[in-house]
């Protein structure tokens, strides 16, 4: 079931995330130049058992003024742009 | 100095002193062998002592990732692990995807392993903070419990390379697993860590990898990773992973009865692939891969209903079954049950067919059997992976593998056994030679389907189509000349040299072995990706030639254990018929034009030591060879030992 994050224009599918750190990995690298995911603004959570992700996003994620790498980035359609 | 695209480290850890280092990066050792497996090969061979015991405390676990594990390369997270394998004391590196990421986010390219803790115990890896952390609470149970229980303590994210109950027993055809899903399989990784009380490796870092010119790394990445996501059969891919290519894999993947007949379950591979699409739950990707083969699998109905298990290939759900009595969810039963203990499905598949054989020719008796029939059906498959992963009954025999077991049942045993160095092969090459097969017999460690499956793996290329590939490989002109000698016919054995070094070069960066992925890279992005993340520049030919490099100090480390020409032998049994529905299929040449003897065989090995400029007779890296490659010290330590001459 899709549903809206923290960010207002970012939809969640968590069940078509495959659990790449793809959107990590191009969050991190805008915000510490490095690929470093736990410097990411967006948060990937495995379920215990690492079958199910769910993501969230801190407070620091600023659409990337605009450019949503994150969301630009996913290759499984996990992100979706949702502009208001 | 700073390295980019590095971790810039390496940890030691000795397990019998409890001594744990960190070690800076050697810049000799980034030069000459790059990374990844180069990395281990190399470590390898300067620690572990030839002629050592693998279960011994004395062997040597080099656990590596590959260079550009952790960043934006797609499908870049191969984790390996060089040690003396026990199932045929060869040394050698299986693979798997993740861990690799993590290890380098904490700051680490590679980890040594030696000696034997006192009581289980794990490695916990938190970015500077390493400690051997107490595991007698998770000994005994298998890797999903294992690897669940271990997230929960040390936090969900971290990744986890864990042994079952076949490494504690140490199980000489006993694996790892990475994470539920990667396997760290064939030739008893999981014996090693259990024979030194490791149950597992867990680790998290926050360092992060630096990268030397972004700008040109994303460009180059991205362009690899846009073609990917345009790959034409993407959308099929990502539910049945290497199961599309089905039909090629029912060719050569298909035999059963050990080595007697084309199984029922291969035969009708179309049919097979509905199936599997009916249990499919859902996929999962290694860091940066926009092109996932991972699957959970989950039985909706019938026998072991609701079993969730997860795979590395949605495609090894219909190994285990045997014939028409032997269904789907008895197969997937099967593989969990090797996964959970730590078996390696292929060589617990290989061996039970082996034993079920035996026994059906009246050379296992019931009473060798712990007074029990073993039957083609699920009952005997299940219950040998039970007592093979407790080293119970038959079971204690089997779990020391093929070679060991056929000797147990004397000259009768042995005839039946299908071994190339110890271990059974990967594929058939009699519905097609694919030179998998031929690579399976010359690889330094035993068969291994990877260096070998590239374009060959599909029947009905042409010479034409295999120049053109060798040209985009940077094969040498006059070494195409050699492999495609004339319009219709190419040389397997000569080209298979060349598979290998581009698998070899991108084992050292950590790309996929994947088709669908690595057909993605060739040298020339492969190179541009080295250079742009850690700023040395490498030319394509360079990166091939390092590929070379790490092949052959493997390769020399196994000649200094005695391994030469003598042990890369074909079966006996591809050389007799192969039983299919309504004929009998043998062993021929690619284009299926004529029938191959032994000698012809022979003639290829001639073929492939040649391309390699090795010594034929003995089939080992020449002297001139290894200083060609910038191995003189391996050359001379050869030299000093007797193997080379002077």
């Amino acid at each position: 079931m899709a549903e809206k994050r923290a960010v207002e224009a970012i939809l969640v599918k968590p069940n078509e995330c495959h659990g790449c750190l793809t959107c990590q990995l191009s969050c991190s690298l805008r915000v510490s130049g490095r690929f470093n995911p736990s410097k990411a603004n967006i948060m990937i959570n495995r379920s215990k058992n690492g079958y199910e992700y769910r993501q969230s996003f801190t407070d620091g994620c600023d659409g990337c003024g605009g450019d949503y790498l994150c969301v630009r980035s996913c290759p499984y359609g996990a992100l979706i742009l949702e502009r208001n | 100095m700073e390295f980019k695209g590095y971790a810039g480290a390496g940890l030691r850890v000795d397990l019998s002193t409890g001594n744990i280092r960190k070690e800076p990066l050697d810049l000799d050792l980034v030069k000459r062998f790059v990374g990844g497996s180069g990395f281990t090969n190399k470590l390898a061979y300067d620690l572990i002592p030839p002629g050592v015991e693998p279960l011994s405390p004395e062997n040597f676990v080099v656990i590596g990732s590959g260079v550009l594990s952790g960043t934006l390369a797609p499908g870049c997270t191969k984790v390996m692990a060089t040690t003396k394998l026990p199932i045929n004391n060869a040394i050698g590196t299986p693979f798997a995807g993740g861990f690799s990421h993590r290890l380098k986010y904490a700051g680490y390219d590679y980890v040594i392993i030696t000696g034997r803790a006192d009581r289980p115990v794990y490695l916990k890896i938190m970015d500077d903070d390493v400690s051997l952390v107490d595991a007698s609470h998770v000994w005994g149970k298998d890797i999903f419990e294992t690897t669940d229980l271990l997230r929960t303590e040390n936090g969900i994210d971290c990744s986890i390379i864990a042994i079952g109950k076949a490494g504690e027993n140490l199980v000489r055809i006993s694996l790892a697993m990475v994470d539920k899903f990667g396997t760290l399989g064939r030739g008893g990784l999981g014996a090693v860590l259990g024979s030194k009380n490791l149950k597992a490796l867990v680790v998290n870092g926050t360092k992060g990898i630096g990268i030397a010119d972004i700008v040109e790394f994303m460009k180059v990445a991205g362009s690899v990773r846009e073609r990917m996501l345009n790959f034409p059969l993407r959308k099929e891919w990502l539910k049945l992973g290497v199961a599309i290519g089905g039909m090629i894999f029912s060719k050569i993947m298909g035999t059963g009865k050990n080595w007697a007949e084309l199984s029922a379950q291969f035969q009708d591979f179309p049919g097979q692939t509905q199936e599997l699409l009916k249990i499919f739950q859902s996929g999962y990707a290694c860091p940066s891969c926009p092109l996932n083969c991972r699957a959970l699998v989950r039985l909706k109905d019938g026998e072991y209903a609701g079993l969730a298990a997860p795979t590395s290939s949605i495609l090894h759900s219909i190994y285990f079954e045997q014939n028409d009595s032997f269904n789907l969810n008895q197969s997937v039963k099967c593989l969990d049950l090797c996964n959970r203990y730590g078996l390696d499905a292929f060589a617990t598949k290989a061996l039970i067919d082996y034993a079920i054989d035996l026994y059906q020719a009246g050379i296992i008796t019931k009473e060798d059997a712990d007074g029990q029939e073993l039957n083609w059906d699920f009952t005997t498959v299940l219950n040998l992976i039970e007592k093979i992963g407790h080293r119970e009954g038959l079971g204690g025999i089997l779990a020391d593998g093929l070679i060991a077991t056929s000797k147990k049942f004397g000259k009768l045993g042995i005839e039946r056994v299908v071994a190339i160095k110890g271990l059974n092969p990967f594929v058939d090459p009699r519905a097609h030679l694919s030179g998998c097969e031929l690579s399976s017999c010359v690889n330094p460690r035993g068969p291994y389907i990877s260096p070998g499956a590239a374009i060959s793996f599909f029947p009905g290329k042409t010479a034409q189509q295999i120049a053109e590939y060798c040209q985009k490989m940077l094969v040498p002109e006059e070494a195409i000349k050699r492999i495609c000698y004339s319009d219709t016919e190419f040389n397997l054995a000569r080209l298979i040299k060349y598979e290998e070094d581009c698998y070899s070069s991108y084992s050292c960066l950590g790309i996929c072995a994947r088709g669908a992925v690595k057909s993605y890279y060739n040298p020339h992005n492969a190179a541009k990706l080295y250079a742009s993340a850690t700023g040395f520049d490498i030319t394509a030919i360079k990166l091939q030639e390092a590929g070379e490099r790490a092949w052959n100090i493997l390769k020399a480390a196994n000649v200094r254990e005695g391994f030469a020409r003598k042990d890369d032998r074909f079966p006996d049994k591809f050389f007799e018929p192969l039983k299919a529905k309504d004929k009998e299929i043998r062993l021929m040449n690619y284009n299926r034009s004529r029938e191959l003897t032994r000698d012809d065989v022979e003639k290829m090995f001639d073929d492939y030591y040649d391309e390699r400029g090795w010594d034929i007779e003995k089939g080992i890296p020449t002297n001139k060879k290894l200083e060609d490659l910038d191995l003189k010290d391996v050359a001379a330590d050869l030299q000093k030992r007797g193997i080379l001459s002077q």
